[in-house]
C-alpha cells in the first residue's frame, strides 16, 4: 500500500488548542489510525472528509480551552498603578494633560466648524431634489463669476413646459431704492430693513422647511397684500402682541404698501444660506414695479430661481431644455456678448460652500482646516510620546523589579498601554469640556452662531472613542516598547535607562513638531501680508476721510420734487462746514457694486458688437470728491442735463473700441439699444470692486440728484466736528430716516473680512500648536538637564563658564530646529504659491516672508531652551555632585 | 448520590469494553459498537463517553499498546472496574425483571 499520510499539522495544532492535554495523545493516535484505515478502505477523499467531520465534532465536544493557570486579570492592577504614578509626578501629568487636551480641544472645535459648514440646508423637505439655477458665461474674454439671477418668465415657462420641474420659487430681495422701511403704524416702530425684505412666490414655504410659529399654512402668501415675518422681526415690531392680522407699512422708496401679517416663522436656524426677515408675495412686486409692468418677463434678470425636480430627472437633459427656452426668448444681443453660456443646477447644500459643480472638490479652506486639526493633534501626540518616554526612563527600577518577578515584555507593554489609555481618556474628557467652553471664542472668530451640535451626533462619540483607542495605542506603544526592552539587571543597579542614541525617535518627533509649528506660523504671516497688501493697494481712490451717508428713503415717498429740493439743501448745508471739502451724490459707492450692467456699444458700431459694461450714476461733483484722474476730458458741467453725458474708465474705452482717449471724446455711447450719450471724458481705472476681482469696464453717467449715497470728503482738520455736522443736518432734513453714515475705507475693508477671519483662525491655531510644542520642548530639555546634572556639575568645577554649559545642552535642540526650518522652506513655498493663486492681486513671496516666521519660531524655541539650560547651568555644582 | 442509571449508548460502550477485554481503546470500541448495533458512530462520541464513564468510576484506563501506524502515539486502553460490572448487572436485572411482568399474551 502507498504511504499512509500523517495527520496534517494544522489539524494537530487546532486540536491541541481545544483538547485537554491529558487526552491529546490518544486522541490524535486514534484519529490517525482511523484515517489510515479509511484511506485503505474507502479512498483518501472520503477519508479526508470524514476526518474533517470527526475533527469538528471533537473540537465542539471537548470545547474546553487548555486549562491554564487561572491568573487574576492584571488590568485592575495596571489601572491602580497608573493612577498612582500619574498622581505622583504632578508636573509631568499637568504638562502632558495640557498638551493633549489643548490639541484635542482644538481638533474638536475645528471638527465642529467643519461639520457646521457642511450641514447647511439639509433640513428642507425635498432637499436632494431642490436646486438653484445658475449660469456661467464668458464676457469680453473673461470668465465671469456664476450668475444666479434670471428673468421671472423663465421659471414660469419652464414649469409649464418641462415635465421634470415639479415646483419652483423665485426670490427677489428688495432693492435699495424700492421701499425698505418697515413700520408698525400703530406703535410707530420703524426699521430700515434693506435686503432682509424678500419678494417670493407662495411656494417658498413649501420648498424650504421653515416652520410657522403662528398663522395657517400653506396659504400664507397667497393674498397679494400678505406678509410673513420671522420671530425676531415680530418681537421688534410688535413686542408681545400677536402680529397675526395686524398691518405693517412698507415705505421709504418707490414702492410702498400696507400688508397684513398672515404668518410668523420660528427663528431661522443658523445653517441655511437663506437670510431674510420678511416675505412678501412676488405678485405685489410684479404689479407695482414699473419695469416689470412695462417690460415682459424676459427683460430683467433679477430673480433668484429655485426649482424642485423629479428624483429621476436627468440634470443634463433638463438643463438643455432650460437653455432652449432661454434661446427662444432672449434677444440676439444677449447671446452676442456672451460666448460659452452654460446652464446649471446648484445643489442646495452647495450654495453655502460656494460650490456650483458638485464634482468640484470641497472648498479648499475646509481641507485646510482639516489638515490643521490633524497637524495639531499629531503635535500633541508626539509630545506625549516624547514626554512619556522620557518620564518612563525614570521608572526603570520599577520595570526591572517587575521583570524579575516574572513579567514578560507583553505584560510590561500592557501596563504602559493602560497608562497611556488612562491619560488619553482623561485628556479627551477635559477637551470635550474645554471645547464647549471655548465655543464662544470660535463664534467670535468665525462670526457665526453655531451650537455645539457635534455633541448630539452619535457618530461623533463613536469616533471619539475610536480616536482615544487609536491614540493611546499609538502614543503608548513606543514608550512601552522602550521600557519593555530594558535589561532588568542594569536598571535595578543604576536606575539608568537606555542611553540616548544619536538619532532617536524622540529627536525625529521633536523635529516634526518644529516643522509643523514653523509651517503654521509662516502660513499666518503670509495670510496677513496678503490681506495687508490688498488693502494697501493703490486703488486709484483716496479712500481716507471719505464719509458715506446712505441717502434718505422715507423722504422719497413724498415725491421727487420735494426730495430733490431737500437734497440740494442738504448738500449746501453740509458743504458750508469748514472741515468739509466736497460732497456728491451717486447711485453706488466703491465696494457696493454698480447700479446695473447693460449692453453697450459705440455709436456707429453694429449691434453685434454690444458688450456688457457696468454703470454708476453720478453727479457733477463726483470726480472732484473722489479725486478721479482724467486721462482726457473734463468733469461734468452743471448745465448738462441728466443722462447728457458719460465718463468712461480706461478699460471701458478699450472694450468699447473707442480709439485713443482723445478720439473717444468725439464718440457717443449707445446703451441697451435706445439711449445715446456723448462721451465727456476718460478716467483712470480704479478698483470699484474688491481686489479679488480683476479690472472691470465701468461708465459713469451723469444723473443729477440720484442720491442713493452721499459721499463727503472730510478734511483732517476737524473730523469729529464735520461728522457731527453731517449727522445733525441729515437728521434735521430727513427726520424719518435713520442716520447710518460710515467711513469708506473701513467699509471697504469688510470685503476682506473672510480673509481676515481666515487669518485670525490661523493665528489662533498656530499659537496653540507652538504652545504645545514648546511645552514638550521644555519638558524634554528639563529631562536632559536633570540626567546630566552630575556631568554639568563636574564641568563647572573644571572651569566651564555659564555660556559654555548652556550652549552644550541646547546645541542639539537648536540643530533640530534648523533642520526643521530647512525642510519647512520648500513645503511652505509650494503651499503659499498655490494658495496665492486664488487672488488676482497677490503679494510676491519676498525674503521676509520666508525668514520672519523662521526667526520667530527660533526665537521662541531658543528662549525656552536657553531658559531651562540657564537654570541648570546656574545650579551650584556642589549640590549636584553631592547627591548620589 | 444514587446512581441514575446508564444511558443507552453508555451501556453499549461498557458492553463493548467487556467484550474486547484487554484490547479496548477508542477505535476498537467504536468498531465493536458499530458492528453490533449497525449504526455508524462518531469517534468523538466514543471518546467522550469513555472518559465520562471513567469519571464515574465504571472504567479505568492506562496508556499503552503498540505504536504502529499511529505516528508513535500510544493508545489508552480501558478495562471495566468492579463497580462497572456491578452497574451492568443491575441494569440487566432490571430489564429482565420488567420483561417477566409483561402478560403472556402480549409476548407473541
Amino acid at each position: 500500500m502507498s504511504q499512509i499520510p500523517n495527520l496534517p499539522r494544522w489539524l494537530v495544532t487546532l486540536l491541541t488548542a481545544f483538547v485537554p492535554r491529558s487526552m491529546e495523545e490518544e486522541l490524535l493516535g486514534d484519529l490517525e489510525e482511523l484515517h489510515a484505515d479509511r484511506c485503505k478502505q474507502r479512498g483518501s477523499f472520503i477519508a479526508n472528509l470524514l476526518l474533517f467531520v470527526d475533527m469538528v465534532h471533537l473540537s465542539l465536544g471537548f470545547g474546553r480551552r487548555k486549562t491554564r493557570a487561572r491568573n487574576a486579570s492584571p488590568w485592575g492592577h495596571y489601572l491602580l498603578v497608573s493612577r498612582r504614578n500619574l498622581l505622583r509626578n504632578r508636573s509631568y501629568l499637568i504638562v502632558n494633560l495640557l498638551g493633549l487636551t489643548g490639541g484635542m480641544a482644538v481638533c474638536l472645535l475645528i471638527a465642529q466648524y467643519l461639520s457646521f459648514e457642511l450641514s447647511f440646508d439639509r433640513f428642507h423637505s425635498d432637499g436632494p431634489n431642490t436646486y438653484r439655477l445658475y449660469s456661467t458665461s464668458v464676457r469680453n474674454g473673461q470668465a465671469l463669476p456664476s450668475e444666479t439671477s434670471f428673468t421671472y418668465g423663465l421659471a414660469a415657462e419652464a414649469s409649464a413646459t418641462i415635465p421634470e420641474v415639479v415646483s419652483f420659487c423665485r426670490v427677489r430681495p428688495v432693492f435699495k431704492d424700492e421701499g425698505c422701511i418697515i413700520s408698525n403704524p400703530r406703535s410707530g416702530a420703524k426699521f430700515l430693513e434693506d435686503d432682509k425684505v424678500w419678494y417670493v412666490d407662495p411656494t417658498f414655504l413649501e420648498l424650504f422647511n421653515f416652520p410657522l410659529q403662528s398663522g395657517h399654512d400653506p396659504h400664507v402668501l397667497s393674498q397679494p397684500n400678505s406678509i410673513v415675518i420671522t420671530q425676531e422681526a415680530a418681537t421688534k415690531l410688535f413686542g408681545r402682541d400677536d402680529p397675526i392680522g395686524q398691518t405693517l407699512h412698507m415705505g421709504g422708496g418707490t414702492i410702498t404698501g400696507d400688508f397684513i401679517v398672515t404668518g410668523v416663522l420660528q427663528a431661522l436656524p443658523g445653517h441655511t444660506h437663506l437670510d431674510f426677515d420678511y416675505l412678501l408675495p412676488l405678485q405685489f412686486l410684479l404689479e407695482n414695479n414699473n419695469i416689470y409692468v412695462r417690460g415682459d418677463g424676459w427683460e430683467w434678470q433679477n430673480f433668484v430661481t429655485y426649482v424642485q425636480l423629479t428624483p429621476s430627472a436627468d440634470l443634463f437633459a433638463t438643463g438643455a431644455k432650460f437653455e432652449q427656452i432661454l434661446e427662444a426668448h432672449l434677444d440676439a444681443q444677449h447671446w452676442q456678448s456672451n460666448s460659452a453660456y452654460a446652464f446649471g443646477f446648484q445643489k442646495l447644500q452647495d450654495i453655502h460652500l460656494g460650490r456650483f459643480d458638485p464634482n468640484e472638490g470641497l472648498p479648499w479652506r475646509l481641507w485646510f482646516f482639516g489638515l490643521i486639526a490633524v497637524l495639531i493633534l499629531l503635535i500633541a501626540w508626539f509630545n506625549y510620546i516624547n514626554l512619556s518616554t522620557v518620564q518612563a526612563l525614570r521608572r526603570a527600577k520599577e520595570v526591572g523589579l517587575r521583570k524579575t518577578l516574572g513579567a514578560n515584555r507583553r505584560a510590561i507593554t500592557q501596563q504602559f498601554l493602560v497608562e497611556s489609555w488612562l491619560l488619553n481618556s482623561l485628556a479627551a474628557m477635559m477637551s470635550v469640556i474645554a471645547a464647549y467652553a471655548l465655543l464662544p471664542v470660535l463664534h467670535d472668530i468665525v462670526g457665526n452662531d453655531m451650537p455645539m451640535s457635534l455633541y448630539q451626533d452619535g457618530r461623533f462619540w463613536a469616533v471619539l472613542v475610536l480616536t482615544i483607542a487609536v491614540g493611546s495605542v499609538l502614543s503608548g506603544l513606543y514608550p512601552a516598547f522602550v521600557l519593555a526592552s530594558l535589561s532588568p539587571l542594569r536598571s535595578l543597579q543604576t536606575n539608568q535607562g537606555v542611553l540616548t542614541q544619536r538619532i532617536s525617535l524622540r529627536k525625529v518627533l521633536l523635529t516634526m513638531q518644529f516643522l509643523a509649528s514653523a509651517l503654521l506660523i509662516a502660513g499666518t504671516y503670509v495670510i496677513f501680508r496678503q490681506v495687508e497688501f490688498m488693502r494697501s493697494q493703490v486703488l486709484g481712490i483716496d479712500m481716507e476721510q471719505l464719509v458715506i451717508v446712505p441717502g434718505p428713503r422715507a423722504a422719497i415717498e413724498q415725491g421727487w420734487e420735494i426730495v430733490t429740493s431737500q437734497y440740494e439743501v442738504f448738500r449746501n448745508e453740509v458743504k458750508a462746514h469748514h472741515a468739509i471739502s466736497s460732497i456728491c451724490g451717486t447711485s453706488n459707492v466703491p465696494g457696493e457694486g454698480t447700479i446695473f450692467t447693460g449692453n453697450m456699444r459705440r455709436l456707429g458700431a453694429p449691434s453685434s458688437e454690444d458688450v456688457f459694461v457696468d454703470v454708476v450714476l453720478v453727479d457733477v461733483a463726483f470726480t472732484d470728491t473722489y479725486d478721479f484722474k482724467f486721462i482726457e476730458g473734463q468733469p461734468f458741467q452743471p448745465e448738462v442735463a441728466s443722462y447728457g453725458g458719460v465718463l468712461l474708465n480706461d478699460k471701458a474705452r478699450q472694450v468699447l473700441d473707442m480709439g485713443t482717449p482723445a478720439a473717444a471724446l468725439e464718440e457717443s455711447l449707445v446703451i441697451s439699444g435706445y439711449d445715446t450719450l456723448p462721451v465727456q471724458g476718460v478716467v483712470e481705472n480704479v478698483n470699484w470692486f474688491s481686489l479679488d476681482q480683476p479690472q472691470v469696464p465701468i461708465i459713469y453717467a451723469l444723473v443729477h440728484d440720484y442720491n442713493s449715497y452721499f459721499s463727503i470728503r472730510v478734511s483732517a482738520s476737524d473730523i469729529p466736528g464735520a461728522l457731527a455736522h453731517i449727522e445733525d443736518t441729515y437728521r434735521a432734513l430727513f427726520p424719518d430716516d435713520p442716520y447710518t453714515g460710515f467711513f469708506l475705507d473701513e467699509h471697504f475693508d469688510q470685503q476682506y473680512r473672510a480673509d481676515l477671519q481666515f487669518g485670525r483662525l490661523f493665528i489662533t491655531f498656530a499659537s496653540v500648536a507652538v504652545f504645545i510644542a514648546c511645552i514638550g520642548l521644555f519638558a524634554l530639555v528639563s529631562h536632559a538637564a536633570t540626567v546630566r546634572t552630575k556631568e554639568l556639575g563636574i564641568r563647572k568645577v573644571l572651569g566651564a563658564g555659564l555660556r559654555n554649559v548652556m550652549l552644550l545642552i541646547s546645541k542639539e535642540y537648536l540643530i533640530l530646529l534648523g533642520i526643521a526650518h530647512l525642510v519647512a522652506l520648500p513645503i511652505f513655498w509650494w503651499a503659499a504659491n498655490t494658495w496665492l493663486e486664488n487672488y488676482p492681486y497677490r503679494v510676491g513671496i519676498t525674503w521676509d516672508i520666508l525668514l520672519v516666521p523662521g526667526v520667530l519660531l527660533t526665537f521662541i524655541a531658543a528662549l525656552t531652551v536657553l531658559y531651562r539650560t540657564y537654570l541648570s547651568a546656574n545650579a551650584n555644582p556642589v549640590d549636584s555632585l553631592r547627591a548620589e | 448520590m444514587k446512581n441514575k442509571g446508564l444511558g443507552e449508548f453508555e451501556e453499549l460502550v461498557l458492553l463493548a469494553v467487556c467484550i474486547l477485554g484487554s484490547e479496548a481503546y477508542g477505535i476498537s470500541v467504536k468498531n465493536e459498537v458499530e458492528k453490533h448495533s449497525g449504526r455508524s458512530v462518531l469517534l468523538g462520541a466514543v471518546h467522550i463517553t469513555l472518559y465520562r464513564l471513567q469519571d464515574k468510576g465504571l472504567l479505568q484506563s492506562e496508556l499503552g499498546g503498540n505504536t504502529n501506524k499511529r505516528g508513535d502515539r500510544r493508545k489508552r486502553l480501558f478495562t471495566i472496574t468492579d463497580s462497572g460490572m456491578q452497574q451492568l448487572k443491575t441494569s440487566r436485572d432490571l430489564r429482565y425483571s420488567m420483561w417477566q411482568l409483561i402478560p403472556q399474551l402480549k409476548l407473541r
